[in-house]
Parts: C-alpha cells; structure tokens; sequence
C-alpha cells in the first residue's frame, strides 16, 4: 500500500516539477502570485495571534476587576464583604491549598458605591471585585487560567446565595457583570471570529485570483491538455496533475512567505512594545490554507477543460481560440495600416481585451477598498463615543438630570482641571481643558402599543416611526434620486394639510427633545459635527414661530438640501379613523397611515442643518421649554406636542476627551484619568445630591480601553500592508497574460511582414496595441475604484448599521494618491506589458537574422 | 460460419460545423466497419473530411449525429470522464505532427499514458522494452523532444500511441511531415510492431503507395466515405458492407 502511494506520489510529483520548471516562464507568475497569497494569509494568521496576546496584556493593564456587582442591599453586601473575615475578603483554596482572594474594598482607587434608595429608605451597593493572588496586601492579579477556575466556584458558592439574604426586600435586583478581565475568552473569540471571516474573504480572492491566471495559462497552452487527453486523462487525472504541478509551486514559496510574513508582522507590531507572539501552528494553517487555494483554484479550470474534446484543445496552439468571430467584418480597404489594424485586432479580441481589463485592474480597485478599510478603522478608532452611561432610576426617584446634575457633571471638568493642573500646564491647556467632552441625552420612547404606564413616556427622543407620525418636507428639499420618501398627495390624505408647496413624506424621522435648562450640554455635543446656521436660534423658539434644527441624512446617506429659513411640517397623530393590516410595512404602511389616520400638523422653520451627524433616522431636534415667569419666557412644550412624550431624561452617555492613542505631544488620558473621572461621577451621585437623586447607576463603558486594545492591534497598519500587496497582483496577471498574448502574435507579425510591411509597422502595432490598453486601463480603473470604493461606503454606512445597531458616520472619498497609484500602475502595465514583448520579439529577430538559434513554437 | 468480430463500427456519423450563417458538413452519414486486426487506410483531398471522421472515431471529437462502437461499446453515449479512460485502455493515436510535450524526455513522452492510465510500473515494462527495441529509440530515450529529428519524435509518438498495448490504434498522416526514407521507415516499423500485436489499425493518409499496404482503402469526398474499388484486388479484401 505505502509502496504504491510513494509509486503515485513520485511519479507525479516529478512530472509535476519538470512541467513547472522546464516551462518556468509558464508558471513564474504564479509563484508570485502564490507568494502573495501565502504572505497576505501568513500575515493575517500570525497578526491575529498578536492580537490575542496583545489584547490580554492591553485588557490586564486597563481592566481593574473581574466583576462588577450591581445593586446590592446592606446584607447583600455584607456577606460579600464580611465573608473574608478581618481581611475583608473571600478566600478561595484550590486543591494545591493556594489561597486566591477576591478583593472587594478598593482597587487602583475604585472602591464599592453606596447609594441611597429613598423610596425604600435604604442603602444599596455597587461592588468591584478583583481576583487576587495570595493576600489582600499582594494584590496582584492572578492569571487568567487560575482565575477561570475559580470564577465559576465564586458564582456558585458566592453569587447564587445572594438571592436568598434579605428575602423580603422589594428592590432586590442585583447584576452581575462580568468584565472583559474575566471575559478575554469572548475577545479572543472574536478576533478569531474576524480572522475567519477575513480568511473566508481571502480564501474566495486567492481562489479568484488563482483561476483566473490559470484560466489564462490555460487559453494559451490549451495544446499540453489535449494531448493529456488523447492518452486517456479524465477530469481526475487532470485535475491532479495540475493540483502537482500548483502544490509544487507552493512548497518552493512557503518557507519564504512564512519567513516574510513572520518578519512584516514583527515590525508591524514592534513599536506596540508587546511580546511578539510565534505560534506555529498559524504555519501549519498556512500550509493548509495553501493547500486549499490550490486544490480549489484548479477545479474550475480541469473541470472545464475535461468537458472539451482534445482536437478542440489540440487546434489551439495560435490564439485563434481568443478572437471573437465577427458577424459582420470591417472592410480594411481604404483604411490605414496598421493603424486600422490594430484597432479592428483589438476589437476581435475583445472578450480577451475585456477579461484582462478587469481581471487585472479588479485588483487596483480592490487595493483602493483596502486603505479604504484601513481609513473606516481610523476614523471609527477616532470617532467619539461614550465612556460612561448614566441612568437613572425614575422608580426610585423623582430627580431627573436637567434639574439636579446638569451642573454638577460640568463641575468634574473645574476638579480635574484642579486635580491635574501641573499635566494640563505641560501641554498649555490648564485653562480650558475639559475631560468631559459631551453630555447627550439617549434613551428612544417605546412604540406607542408598547406603553403600558407613564415612565414609558419619559424619553428626550421620539422615532416619528413609533407614534405614527411622519415629516413633510419641501420637494425641492429632498435631493434627486433619494429613495424612502413618498409624494404627499392632498386628495389622498384623511386631513390634508393645506400647504402652499408640494412636498414629499418620510417618516424615518427621529424627534429629539431641547431642553431649555440644558441646551449647552446638547450644543457641546452637536459643535462635534459640522453645522449650517444658527444652532442658538432655536432658543428663541415660541408657540407661533417655531424652529428646528435637522441633520441631513437618513442611513447616514445625504438626502436633504436643507438650508436656513426652509420649512417642515411635524404630524402628530390624533386617532385611527380605518385600521391598518399589521402585514402592510415601509412606505405602504406611511402611505396607509395618511390615507386612514387623522392628523394634527405643526409648521417648524429649520435654524441650522448638521450635516454629518451620524443617523439612522434624520434628526429634528424640537424646543421643549417649561418657561420661565422670572425671565418672562412663555411655556414652549413642542417637543412634547409632537410627540406626545415626557422629555425628561432618565439616561445619559457622557463623553470624555480621547486624542488619539498614538500621537506624541498630544495630552492623553491615562487610566488614572478614567478613574478620577468615574470616582467624582459616583462622589456626586453618593455625595450631597444622594437624598435628592436617589439610584443612578454608572457604568464605565471602558471606550478608553477599547480604543487602546485595538490601537495596539494594528489592523489599520495590516489593511495597508494587505492593500499593497494586492495592488502587486495586477502587473502579475497583465504581464503573464500580454506577453503569452503577443508571443503567439508574432507568428501573425511575421506573415505581415513578409507581405511588405515593416519594422516601424510592427512597432506601431504593438504601441497603438500597448497605448490603446492604457486609455481603457484609465478608464477602467476610475470606474472600478469609485464603485470599490462607493460600495465600501455603502456597506459601512448603511448595511453594517442595520446589523450592529452603532451609526457611525463616514465621509465619501475617494482617496486620491490611492486612484493615482492605481491609475498609473494600470496604464503603466497596460503600455509596457506591449512594450516589453515588443522589445523581445525584436531582439528575437535581430538575433534570428545574425545566425541565432530558432525557438520551439510549443 | 463464425461470426465476424468488428472493432469498430460507425451508423450514420454526421458531423456539421457553423460558419457565420452557413452550415459545413464535414462528415455525412458515414458507415463503416473494421474487423478487429484490420488495417483500413482513408485517403482524399484536403478538406475532405477524414482527419475529422478519424477524430470522431477515436473520440477526440463529437459527431452531431450517429453511433459509433468499438469493441461493441458505443462511445457517442459515454461521459466525457468514461471516454477518456476507455481512450486510454483501449486506443492509440498518432497525430500528423509528433505533439511530443517538450519538458518531457522520450522515455517520459513515451510513458505518459500509463501516467493517465494510472498503470503500475510493472504493467508496462514488457511493452517498454519491445517498443524501444523496434523503433530504434533505446540510444535516444533520455533526450528531450528538441534534441530529437523528426523521425525520431514521431517513433517516439507511436511508442507512446501504443505503450498501453491499444486494441485499436488511429493514425493522422503519421508520416505526412517525414521524408520518404524517414516516412518508410517509420511506417515499416508501425505496421511491423502492428502485425506482432495483432491491432486494429485506422490510418488517415494522402500517400497513396502506404495506402496500397492497407486491407482495405476507402475514399473520403466532401465528408462521404466510399470504398475506393480503384486499389481493391490482389490480395485486398472486399468488404460486403460498408
């Protein structure tokens, strides 16, 4: 048995190494393309191994607990806190008698939060534990293996039993959060996750790739297979012959794409300061997914060949197989030589011409959609988000944020201003730094059927969507060939609305309240986006002339040419005079809801338009202003006649500064940052404001640290180094595929020569070949690199949004060096692959005419 | 009387090609059966039709219509997978010009179908020998298709045509690109080692004095083939059907 494999494997394997070497010119390209395939895998396998490390080193420096336990009582607590005894900790002993504790009282500064219930007039505990090693005093963290081990012990004899301490109190709803700390497993996992799903990318563009140069092998060498035929081969012999012949190719680059990827990763990662993670068997992967690129990438090819006759294969030798048989000919009478010529040959060979065009220049375009990738993760590591939530308990209380922290949250930026003046002055920015960037208030109303008491109610955003309400906006408002609206037609609807333009209808509307008493902290926030007009105007609102501030995008795609002073019209639905079919969805159910619903309609005139707010719905933010007797100012309550809803806010994120992790000579907020920062949140909320605000929960959303982790994975610094190794693809295919092309166009050149025509003749052939493959490259590659890019911009913008839930927005842009290196590396390629065959059919001949030795045509 | 054993027999083969908006037919309605052990030699003019009937008949090619049976298997209704094994196995073919694959040596040229056939070393060293030790090639077997003359590359075309001991072997003017001294001499050798084996031999030719050494000579004349009575008698055989 083994006797025969080594009989098989021997047999073949060698014929497959004197094909591959024998015709090296044959299969040169596809040693680089191998290569790059192997290197662009090899790269992502071992990058995603550094990134696991890296994301345990980077999660162990910035998490500080494992859990955080949530709304405990008194007894709750105690018997957390008390169980350890005078150590103020609960041992764990394992096996080996080695004692871990969990620390409860105070890591790195976080100690547990005590805050007043006063419905129930009781004191409720947030607690922060931390695995620690040997003793309370050590305190350094045990590792992440031990700590797993217990963390489920802890859970069961710890966790579990809270349940039954303090039966009878009614606001017993403890949460145990665990933190990435304890939860790296889930990071690791989607790392692994994305590198799967990248590898599934690469597995089908390699695939791709692969075929298509064998598809072009296979055109112009069509005669070896015809031959393999005639002598009995079917599509398994086939198939395995050239599967030999490709892994052969792939044994002799794997150890240098192994070498050269091991050492691109290394650099990528060294300036993060980490371990460099090796792990072997992300070789043995490559080797595997190697494997599979070549097994699948001739399947295709064998397949189709096997299904051909062999003299059809056989016939093949000149390139006759690639012009197109012309319907109707040119009449080359009268035309000019060889400039007619050449065009008419460029035209028979257009399914040759075409193919190439984008199988080369698909890669150029796809290049410009990696350092697209590579920008879209800069700027969502940029791109601000929260770094703390803040809810609060209206059950528990009857404090809102408008009223009582307004102030005291824009009092933390004057204490840390304080607490770090010395840091700040080194950066000239003790004067006017604020810590805390933004303050906006979240939180969407339920939809109305959903409603079941008056805390439902209280929410500062309404989606117009929820309450059966819709916008009409002003034709000439919407832009051209935008998608989700309707015509509003007068005749139509149950109560018209009697305007004196014609207007269009879209009800993917989010209302979002202005709190007269708060607007600086929305106007913080919105001065982050890009903003037309007069934000401040919108104070001036009154009952009879009302204003509005709009974004102008719906899905984060631009719909809207609003301007200052421009009109919209808010419903707000009053009652159903015909019901709706529940199955009846999008602009039907709109166009429904007007046709059967009555209406009451507000005029609002827009103020000021953001033109980059990220937004899944547009948002039209509305005045909501109790008034003030005292500042002579009348009650203005148009968010809450809109929409029907309390604006009072009961959640908030809170945004803090965050420069950019990797620049120099920029101030950055460092964990202790983060931790005065959470500390002063909760002194205020435990402090003087405890009997007033009663139950806030904060939670660190660890943005920071989040940022941190992926900076240091480098993924920006991969799609870059990826995008360029692809745009190396290009020339491979335009030169294997030209100079085959025109090595079996010299025997065409020859006969036309010996009919009178020239050696100038026959260079302008090639250039006017080689020129007119540059203007369409230029072409081709404009178009193919704005769609790569525009579709890039959809998906991020709009498809992912949809899944994720997260609307962050990114600019259109064409990256403008990245068209200019494609463009000049598709035109380049497209005149020189003319070129160099040119300069070697020429050298040929001069050789051929001094004496030289002659060449086999097969 | 015992019944005669074809090895190959066509009914009705067509076979058509379009061209822009005109149809040639290149085969039509051919019939025609060989006995096993025969040799049977085709001639006509150029464009006549039979390199592609000879094509059809081993297989290389689709006919439009038809059946063709060798050894009693019909082959028009077989996959393209099952025809190239039975290919392999059972038929040999020379072509005009030697189509030797240039990275391989003439002893590798020459054992490529039992690459295909996935035949054990041992299967074929017996035919190995005997094909090297009649064409001549035992000096020049290590020697790639370049380093060989024409000759030579054609009896390494038929020692590879019928390494795997074919009941049937094709041959497409196989010394139509040979000198006359080479072209006998390749014939020679051809018919020689045929006659040992005991093959069936199909041979499209313009040579009229090779065609003269075959059993029986049809003509092929605008894709009709009829039995050219002009070369039939001495010890030619009459065929009753065709």
């Amino acid at each position: 048995m083994l006797e025969k494999i080594w009989e098989y494997l021997s047999r073949h394997i060698k014929i497959a190494f004197k094909s591959v070497f024998f015709n090296f010119k044959q299969y040169c390209c596809f040693f680089a393309a191998i290569f790059i395939i192997q290197l662009l895998f090899g790269m992502m396998a071992i990058s995603s191994t550094n990134n696991n490390t890296v994301a345990y080193q980077q999660i162990e420096e910035e998490y500080k607990y494992h859990y955080v336990i949530r709304n405990l009582t008194q007894g709750q607590y105690n018997f957390l806190v008390d169980y350890g005894g005078e150590t103020n900790a609960v041992g764990i002993t394992d096996k080996n008698r080695q004692t871990y504790y969990i620390l409860t009282e105070e890591i790195d500064g976080i100690g547990p939060i005590e805050r007043l219930n006063v419905k129930e007039n009781k004191y409720e505990y947030d607690v922060f534990i931390r695995f620690g090693k040997l003793s309370r005093e050590d305190g350094s963290m045990a590792d992440y293996e031990t700590v797993k081990k217990h963390c489920e012990r802890f859970e069961t004899h710890y966790v579990s039993k809270l349940m039954s301490i303090e039966p009878g109190y009614t606001y017993q709803n403890y949460s145990v959060e665990r933190t990435l700390l304890l939860d790296y497993e889930s990071r690791v996992a989607a790392n692994n996750a994305t590198f799967a799903v990248i590898a599934g990318l690469l597995l089908v563009l390699s695939v791709f790739l692969l075929t298509s140069i064998y598809n072009i092998r296979m055109n112009q060498y069509k005669f070896t297979y015809g031959v393999y035929m005639t002598f009995g081969a079917d599509f398994k012999m086939l198939f395995w012959t050239a599967f030999w012949e490709m892994f052969v190719i792939m044994l002799t680059t794997f150890i240098p794409a192994a070498l050269v990827s091991t050492l691109v990763v290394f650099l990528i990662y060294l300036p993060s300061g980490f371990k460099f993670a090796f792990d072997i068997t992300m070789i043995l992967l490559l080797f595997v997914f190697s494997t599979v690129v070549v097994l699948a990438s001739v399947f295709m090819p064998m397949r189709v060949t096997s299904f051909r006759h062999p003299m059809s294969l056989i016939v093949t030798e000149d390139n006759s197989n690639l012009v197109t048989s012309p319907r109707k000919s040119f009449n080359l009478l009268g035309k000019s030589f060889p400039g007619h010529y050449e065009m008419y040959s460029l035209w028979r060979f257009r399914k040759y011409n075409i193919q190439l065009l984008t199988s080369a220049i698909i890669f150029c375009a796809l290049f410009i959609c990696g350092l697209y990738l590579a920008n879209i993760y800069t700027t969502d590591l940029d791109y601000p988000r929260a770094q703390y939530t803040l809810e609060i308990n209206t059950e528990n209380t009857t404090a809102a944020y408008d009223t009582i922290l307004s102030n005291s949250i824009r009092e933390i930026n004057e204490d840390f201003r304080t607490e770090f003046k010395d840091e700040l002055e080194e950066y000239g920015i003790a004067e006017d730094f604020n810590a805390i960037t933004g303050i906006e208030a979240t939180g969407n109303a339920k939809p109305a059927a959903e409603e079941t008491d008056p805390a439902s109610k209280q929410s500062p955003t309404t989606e117009a969507m929820y309450i059966q309400s819709f916008m009409l906006v002003n034709r000439k408002d919407v832009k051209p060939l935008s998608t989700g609206f309707i015509v509003y037609d007068t005749e139509d609807a149950e109560t018209p609305y009697q305007g004196t333009e014609s207007y269009k209808v879209t009800n993917k509307v989010v209302y979002k309240a202005v709190d007269y008493n708060n607007y600086q902290d929305l106007f913080d926030f919105l001065s982050q986006y890009e903003i037309e007009g007069d934000i401040t105007k919108i104070l001036e609102s009154t009952p009879e002339k009302q204003y509005v501030i709009v974004g102008d995008s719906i899905s984060n795609i631009s719909k809207f040419n609003f301007e200052e002073g421009d009109q919209i019209v808010l419903s707000t639905f009053v009652n159903a005079v015909l019901a709706i079919d529940s199955n009846v969805t999008g602009t039907n159910l709109l166009r429904n809801q007007i046709k059967r619903f009555r209406y009451d309609f507000t005029e609002f005139e827009v103020c000021a338009v953001i033109k980059d707010i990220p937004s899944g719905s547009v948002p039209v933010y509305i005045i909501n202003d109790p008034g003030s007797p005292s500042q002579n100012r009348a009650e203005n309550l148009a968010y809450e006649k809109v929409t029907g809803r309390d604006a009072t806010t009961t959640k908030l994120n809170i945004y803090t500064y965050d420069a950019k992790y990797g620049e120099k000579d920029v101030f950055q907020m460092n964990d202790e940052h983060i931790t005065f920062i959470e500390n002063s949140l909760r002194q205020m909320v435990s402090d003087d404001n405890a009997s007033k605000v009663g139950s806030i929960v904060i939670t660190d959303l660890n943005q920071l640290a989040e940022n941190n982790i992926k900076e240091d994975e480098h993924y920006n610094e991969l799609y870059i180094a990826i995008s360029i190794l692809i745009l190396c693809i290009s020339p491979i295919i335009w030169f294997f595929s030209q100079t085959l092309y025109y090595f079996k166009r010299e025997k065409e050149f020859n006969i036309i020569q010996s009919m009178g025509a020239n050696g100038s003749d026959i260079r302008k052939i090639y250039l006017i070949g080689g020129l007119s493959m540059s203007v369409l490259s230029l072409i081709v590659s404009i178009v193919l690199s704005f769609l790569g890019s525009y579709l890039m911009f959809y998906a991020y913008n709009v498809i992912v949004p949809n899944f994720s839930g997260e609307y962050v927005r990114y600019t259109f842009y064409m990256p403008w060096y990245a068209l200019a290196i494609a463009i000049v590396m598709s035109v380049g390629c497209g005149f020189f692959s003319a070129y160099i065959p040119y300069k070697s059919y020429f050298k040929n001949r001069y050789s051929l005419e001094n004496g030289g030795g002659g060449k086999d045509d097969e | 009387m015992a019944k005669t054993e074809y090895m190959l027999q066509t009914e009705s083969v067509i076979k058509q090609y379009r061209q822009s908006d005109s149809v040639i037919t290149a085969v039509n309605r051919v019939n025609i059966k060989i006995e096993k052990g025969e040799f049977v030699a085709i001639i006509g003019s150029s464009g006549s039709g039979k390199s592609t009937f000879l094509h059809i008949c081993a297989g290389l090619d689709r006919a439009n219509a038809g059946r063709i049976l060798i050894d009693n298997e019909d082959i028009t209704k077989m996959s393209a997978d099952k025809l190239g094994r039975f290919r392999g196995e059972k038929m040999g073919f020379i072509y005009q010009k030697h189509h030797l694959i240039p990275q391989f040596t003439a002893l590798e040229n020459i054992l490529l179908p039992t690459v295909m056939c996935n035949k054990s070393d041992s299967s074929y060293q017996e035919s190995l020998r005997e094909l090297v030790e009649c064409l001549g090639l035992s000096e020049r077997l290590h020697h790639l298709p370049s380093e060989l003359s024409g000759g030579q590359c054609q009896r390494v075309a038929i020692a590879r045509a019928l390494i795997n001991n074919p009941q049937i072997l094709f041959a497409d003017e196989p010394t139509g690109n040979l000198d006359r001294t080479n072209a006998d001499e390749v014939l020679r050798l051809l018919l020689k080692i045929r006659e040992t084996r005991g093959q069936t031999l199909m041979m499209v030719t313009h040579d009229l004095d090779i065609a003269a050494k075959a059993d029986r000579i049809f003509r092929m004349d605008n894709g009709v083939l009829s039995l050219d009575r002009d070369y039939i008698g001495g010890n030619k055989k009459t065929v009753d059907s065709y």
